[in-house]
C-alpha cells in the first residue's frame, strides 16, 4: 500500500475520488467510494456484476451525475463539469459494449476522436479527411491498434473483435493523460484476448490506466493495484497479490459473499 | 478507374450543360417546373442536412421556410422596404428564429425532436393564419417582386440556378467539414460525442440553424417566384413533403435531394394534367422507394450501378463504403442489421493469423 501514490511523480494523483455516491431513487448504485490514482499507475476495479463499476467510470467521464462527493481529475474538481471539457482536460474512455461510428470508416472514426480535441473541430469550410496532421495522427492510432489494413473499411462491416481494437484506437487517439478501459476483452476469443493483453500492456508508461475487467487472470496481470468494488461499496484494496489472498475477495468470487 | 472517373466528369459536364441550356432548349412551362425544382431541392437539401447528415428527423422546416417567405412579404409589401434589403432582412430573422428554435431542440433527439420541430412548424402555420394584420390570413401577401434583372420566366430560373449552385457549393464543403464529420458522429453514435470532447448541443444548434438559413433561402426563391406568399406552403405537409423529397432522392447525399424534389414537381405540375388521382401517384411511389430502396433513388444507383463499376475497376473499398451506406442510411437503412450480421460472420470464421502469431509470442516469452 505504501508503495502507491503520489511519490514517483512527486506531483498530486491524476485522479482522486472522495466519498462518490451515485444514488437511483433508493437504490445505491455506488456508495462513498474513495481512492487515487497515481500518475503512470495501472488500476484494475474488479467486482462481481452489478457491483457499480461501469456507474463508477461514467461518474469519473462525466456521463452520469455524482449524487454526492467529489471527483478530481489532474487537480481539478470536475464533479459537475460538462464531458466534453473533461475530456478535452485529457481523460478517455472505452465502453464494454463497443460505441463506434458503425457506418464510417475506420479511419473516419479515428479521425473524428483526434479531431474531438483539437480548435478546428467545428470549423466548416476546409474538408476534415485533408487535414494532412489530422490524418496522419489518426493513422498512427490506427496502426497502434493493428487495423492498419482496414482503414477504409466501415467499422459496421469489422467483426467483433476489430471492433474492439477500433474502440481502443477511438480512445488512444487522444492520447489521454488518464484511459478508462471497460472491459477491453468483453466479448474476445482466448486468442483476441491475449492480443488485447499484449496492446494494453504495451501502452505507454505515463499514460495512467483505469480498468474495468471481469476476467480475475487478466486484470491481476495487467494492474500493479487493485480496488474491488461489492455491492457499491469498496471491500478491498491493494496489489494484485494481496487481493488474490484476499479472504473478503475470495468470499464474494466464490458466492460466499452476502 | 480512370475510365470511370471520365464517365463520373463527362456525365457532370452533360448534366451542367442541359441546366445551362435548358431555356434554350424547352417551353416556358418546362423552365417553370425546373425553377420550382431547385428551390424545392434547396428546401429538400435543407432537411436532409440535419436529418440524413445528422440523423434529426424535422416535421416544420416549412415553419422555418415561411419565416423568410413572410418576412421578406411583409418588409418589402407592407413597409415598403427595397427587395434587396427586405430579402437580407428576411434572413436575418430566418436565422435568428432558427437559432431559438434550435435552443428548443438541442437537448431532444429522435421522436421528441421530431415532435418539437412539428409543434414549431404549427406555431409558425398558426401565426400565419390568425395574425392577420401583418401576414394577410388565408388570403397570404400579395404584390412580392422578382429581383428586376430576373422578372422573365428564363432569367428567373438563371436567377434560382445561381442561388441554388451557390447554396450547393456551401452545403457540399459543410458536409466534408470537421463540422460534417461530427454531425455523422452525432447520427452513428450520440452519447459517444461527449466522452470525444464535443459539445454536442452546440453541433445541433449549429445544425439547425444553418439548415433553416437554406431554407429561408429556398423560401426567399419560393415566394418571388409566385410573388405570393401563403399559410399553405408553411403547414406541415410542406414539411412532410420537403422530408419525403429527400428519402425519396436519398437521404445523406445532395444530389438525391435535386433527384426527389424533380420526381415530385413533375408529378404535381405535368403528371396532374392528366391524371386526376395524381396524389395517389406520389403515394405509391413513395411506399415503392420505401419497400425496395429505403436509401432513395440515389441510393439505388449508388448500390447496383456505381458500385458494382467500382469493384470491376478494382476500387473494392470505395464500394464497400457505399454497400454500407456511407452518406446513405442513417435514417431508414437496414444498416444496423447488416452490422451485426456481418459480425457474427467474421466471429465464426477462422480468427486471422496476426493475432495468433502474438499469443505465441507471448507464451513463449512467459
Amino acid at each position: 500500500m505504501d508503495e502507491t501514490p503520489s511519490e514517483q511523480s512527486g506531483a498530486r494523483p491524476v485522479l482522486r475520488l472522495t466519498g462518490v455516491c451515485r444514488h437511483y431513487g433508493g437504490l445505491r448504485a455506488v456508495s462513498d467510494v474513495s481512492f487515487e490514482v497515481a500518475s503512470g499507475e495501472r488500476r484494475a476495479v474488479i467486482g462481481p456484476n452489478g457491483a457499480g463499476k461501469t456507474t463508477l467510470f461514467k461518474m469519473i467521464s462525466r456521463e452520469e451525475p455524482t449524487t454526492k462527493g467529489r471527483v478530481e481529475f489532474l487537480g481539478r474538481d470536475i464533479t459537475r463539469m460538462p464531458a466534453y471539457r473533461v475530456a478535452k482536460l485529457g481523460l478517455s474512455r472505452t465502453y464494454q459494449i463497443t460505441r463506434v461510428f458503425p457506418a464510417l470508416s475506420v479511419l473516419e472514426n479515428v479521425v473524428l476522436a483526434t479531431q474531438g480535441l483539437r480548435p478546428g473541430r467545428y470549423q466548416m469550410f476546409k474538408a476534415a479527411m485533408s487535414n494532412k496532421a489530422l490524418v496522419e495522427d489518426s493513422e498512427r492510432a490506427v496502426e497502434q491498434v493493428g487495423l492498419q489494413r482496414v482503414t477504409k473499411t466501415p467499422a459496421a462491416e469489422l467483426g467483433h473483435g476489430e471492433q474492439r481494437q477500433l474502440e481502443l484506437g477511438i480512445a488512444l487517439a487522444q492520447k489521454p493523460r488518464l484511459l478508462l478501459l471497460d472491459e477491453p476483452a468483453a466479448g474476445l476469443s482466448a486468442v483476441e484476448r491475449g492480443m488485447m493483453r499484449d496492446l494494453v500492456k504495451d501502452l505507454p508508461d505515463d499514460m495512467t490506466l483505469l480498468l474495468i475487467e471481469h476476467d480475475m487472470e487478466l486484470a491481476l496481470g495487467l494492474a500493479d493495484y487493485v480496488t474491488c468494488l461489492h455491492n457499491g461499496s469498496q471491500v478491498a484494496q491493494g496489489n494484485p497479490e494481496e487481493i488474490k489472498n484476499n479472504e473478503r475477495v475470495q468470499d464474494i468470487y466464490l458466492g460466499r459473499g452476502d | 478507374m480512370n475510365t470511370l472517373r471520365l464517365v463520373k466528369w463527362a456525365s457532370l459536364a452533360a448534366v451542367v450543360g442541359l441546366t445551362v441550356a435548358l431555356p434554350y432548349l424547352v417551353s416556358s412551362f418546362y423552365v417553370n417546373m425546373a425553377t420550382q425544382m431547385l428551390f424545392f431541392g434547396l428546401f429538400a437539401l435543407s432537411i436532409n442536412l440535419i436529418a440524413g447528415y445528422g440523423g434529426m428527423v424535422t416535421l416544420g422546416q416549412a415553419g422555418v421556410l415561411g419565416i423568410a417567405g413572410y418576412g421578406l412579404g411583409i418588409f418589402y409589401t407592407s413597409y415598403a422596404v427595397p427587395l434587396g434589403v427586405s430579402a437580407l432582412l428576411a434572413i436575418i430573422s430566418t436565422i435568428l428564429v432558427a437559432a431559438f428554435f434550435g435552443l428548443l431542440l438541442v437537448r431532444a433527439s429522435g421522436v421528441y425532436f421530431l415532435m418539437i420541430t412539428l409543434a414549431q412548424g404549427m406555431v409558425v402555420w398558426g401565426v400565419a393564419q390568425r395574425l392577420t394584420t401583418l401576414t394577410g390570413g388565408d388570403n397570404g401577401l400579395r404584390g412580392i417582386a422578382r429581383p428586376p434583372f430576373a422578372v422573365e420566366y428564363w432569367s428567373y430560373y438563371y436567377f434560382s440556378l445561381a442561388v441554388v449552385a451557390f447554396c450547393v457549393f456551401l452545403i457540399a464543403r459543410i458536409v466534408r467539414s470537421p463540422f460534417g464529420l461530427s454531425l455523422k458522429g452525432v447520427r452513428e453514435a450520440e452519447t459517444r460525442m461527449a466522452p470525444l470532447g464535443y459539445d454536442v448541443k452546440r453541433i445541433k444548434l449549429f445544425a439547425f440553424t444553418i439548415s433553416g438559413t437554406f431554407a429561408g433561402v429556398a423560401g426567399l426563391l419560393l415566394a418571388m417566384y409566385n410573388n405570393f406568399f401563403s399559410p399553405p406552403s408553411v403547414y406541415v405537409k410542406a414539411s412532410a413533403e420537403g422530408l419525403l423529397m429527400s428519402i425519396l432522392g436519398g437521404v445523406g447525399t445532395i444530389t438525391g435531394a435535386f433527384v426527389g424534389s424533380g420526381v415530385f414537381v413533375f408529378v404535381t405540375n405535368y403528371v396532374s394534367g392528366y391524371m386526376e388521382r395524381w396524389p395517389t401517384l406520389l403515394g405509391l411511389i413513395f411506399v415503392l422507394t420505401i419497400l425496395f430502396t429505403p436509401d432513395g433513388v440515389v441510393g439505388a444507383w449508388q448500390r447496383l450501378v456505381w458500385a458494382p463499376l467500382l469493384r470491376r475497376y478494382g476500387a473494392a473499398d470505395e464500394a464497400e463504403l457505399i454497400e454500407v451506406g456511407v452518406g446513405g442510411g442513417g435514417l431508414l437503412s437496414d444498416r444496423d442489421l447488416k452490422g451485426s450480421k456481418s459480425a457474427i460472420e467474421a466471429g465464426s470464421a477462422a480468427p486471422s493469423e496476426e493475432p495468433s502469431e502474438q499469443v505465441e509470442e507471448t507464451r513463449a516469452g512467459s
